[in-house]
Order: C-alpha cells, then sequence, then structure tokens
C-alpha cells in the first residue's frame, strides 16, 4: 500500500468533469498522488481487477456518491461509486492490519442525503460539497492536510482559487496539441496540474 | 510530518521521496508535489512546459 496514494472513486459523466479536474488538482497541489479507475487504458485488464488493484496500492480513499439521478438514455442511476465505497471499506475491514490503516472522505451533496439511499454507512461522517467545485475543493484539501497531518498544505479556498486560475488555462493548454478540454486523459489532467503548480509557484 | 530523504540545487528546489513517493518538487510554502507515476499521454515534458507557459502568459499579458 502506498502511503501517498489517493483512489479517487467520482463520477466520469460529462456533467462531472470539472468536479474530477478539481479532485485530482487538490489531490495533487496536497502532496498526494490521484489514483483512478482510468489511469491506465489496458483492455486486457478487467475492470473490477483494475479497480482492486488500486484500492489495494492507496491508503486514502475520495467518495463522492453524490450522483444518483437516472442516466437520461437507460432512465437507471449508476451504481458504480456504491460499489467501488463498499470495495474500498471491505478491504480496511477484511484486508488485515495494513489495510485497516486506510482512510476513507465520503461526500454527497448534502450532509443527510445519503440516509435515503445507502442507509448503511449511516454512522459515518458524510461531507457535503453543496454541488459547489469550492467546497469540494476545500473539503478534500482540510481532509487531506489532517490525514497527512501536515500543516504545509495551503488552505482550501487558496487552492480554490488556484484552481480557477488552472481551469481557465486548461482548454489553452489541450488546444495547444489539437485537443479538446474533454480529450485530455486522466495521466495528461495529473501531468498538466503538477507542472501548472510548478509554473504557477514559480511565479508567486 | 512526512520527511524528505534527498535534498538537491541541481534544477529543482527538492528532489527526493516522501513515503517512497517520488518528490517532483516542493512549493514556496513547503508542500511536496509528486511526481506522476505515469507519462502524459498527449504530451512530451517539454511541449507540456510550453503550453502552460503559453496559456499562462496570454491569460497575463
Amino acid at each position: 500500500m502506498n502511503e501517498r496514494d489517493v483512489f479517487i472513486n467520482c463520477p466520469f459523466s460529462s456533467d462531472y468533469k470539472e468536479f474530477f479536474e478539481a479532485i485530482v488538482y487538490v489531490v495533487v497541489r496536497s502532496g498526494f498522488t490521484p489514483r483512478c479507475a482510468r489511469e491506465n487504458d489496458d483492455g486486457g485488464e478487467v475492470r473490477i481487477d483494475k479497480i482492486c488493484r488500486i484500492i489495494a496500492e492507496s491508503r486514502y480513499g475520495v467518495h463522492d456518491i453524490s450522483k444518483t439521478e437516472p442516466e437520461p438514455v437507460s432512465g437507471l442511476p449508476r451504481f458504480n461509486m456504491p460499489v467501488e465505497l463498499g470495495l474500498f471499506l471491505g478491504a480496511r475491514k477484511f484486508g488485515g492490519k495494513k489495510h485497516a490503516q486506510k482512510k476513507t472522505l465520503i461526500l454527497d451533496r448534502e450532509t443527510h442525503r445519503y440516509q435515503k439511499f445507502i442507509s448503511d454507512i449511516a454512522g459515518q461522517d458524510i461531507h457535503a460539497h453543496e454541488g459547489k467545485i469550492a467546497r469540494l475543493i476545500e473539503e478534500i484539501a482540510s481532509w487531506l492536510r489532517d490525514q497527512a497531518r501536515d500543516p504545509q498544505v495551503p488552505g482550501g479556498r487558496a487552492i480554490a482559487a488556484e484552481f480557477e486560475r488552472f481551469r481557465v488555462d486548461l482548454p489553452e493548454v489541450a488546444a495547444s496539441k489539437r485537443l479538446e478540454r474533454d480529450e485530455l486523459t486522466f495521466k495528461d489532467l495529473y501531468a498538466i496540474a503538477a507542472k501548472w503548480i510548478a509554473a504557477d509557484d514559480r511565479a508567486a | 510530518m512526512a520527511k524528505v530523504s534527498k535534498k538537491t540545487a541541481l534544477g529543482r528546489k527538492t528532489i527526493g521521496k516522501v513515503e517512497g513517493a517520488k518528490v517532483l518538487f516542493t512549493t514556496k510554502d513547503g508542500v511536496r508535489i509528486l511526481k506522476p507515476k505515469g507519462k502524459a499521454t498527449h504530451f512530451t515534458e517539454k511541449e507540456l512546459d510550453r503550453a502552460i507557459a503559453a496559456a499562462r502568459s496570454a491569460k497575463r499579458a
């Protein structure tokens, strides 16, 4: 298990794209390594095996279970996030001494809404992002700072302000390779975030 | 707080490891930004540096 790896469990839908970018940014900016099911595009690896491998390698898990709306085409909600949260909690429960150290941040839009659709996790501390990117960043930054016991990590509002500038630059960075923003892969996003933070830090 | 195992003044402020992860650089506020495990899909290191510099300078011109 890698002490600095953060498993990101969230929707990958287009309406959540900026939230996903924000999670990757705040994890990198807080001095951690983001991990997610999109990090490798290996058709030879079964998806559930890949997710289990990443969970096994990650000390931390950030789970956003806020997307409960039915999909427009199927009329059904996607259950991947609750399943992956269950896998992470199961690894902590049954994975022996090492995996018992795993730490979990669970996010929803409202603090107590989850009780209506996933009551089995009642009693856990659920954080609300209220559907706002800045709030999401604040929650994750505060949690990671606390988990790492690293007072050097800046406050969530400062990181949210940085992310706003990063978000504005991102389409131009993508355009330099004739890419649309939504064509950037997870590995692109991670590399751009790390390099952009370095450039922003040098300019400060 | 985790310790950085090795420091160098060559090129970057800090290179080393924190809890087994390679450090890319340290920000002025002291956060150790970790080196991505894989390479970007669509960019080389130089292309990324150039694209980010161009995007930033265009916005701040």
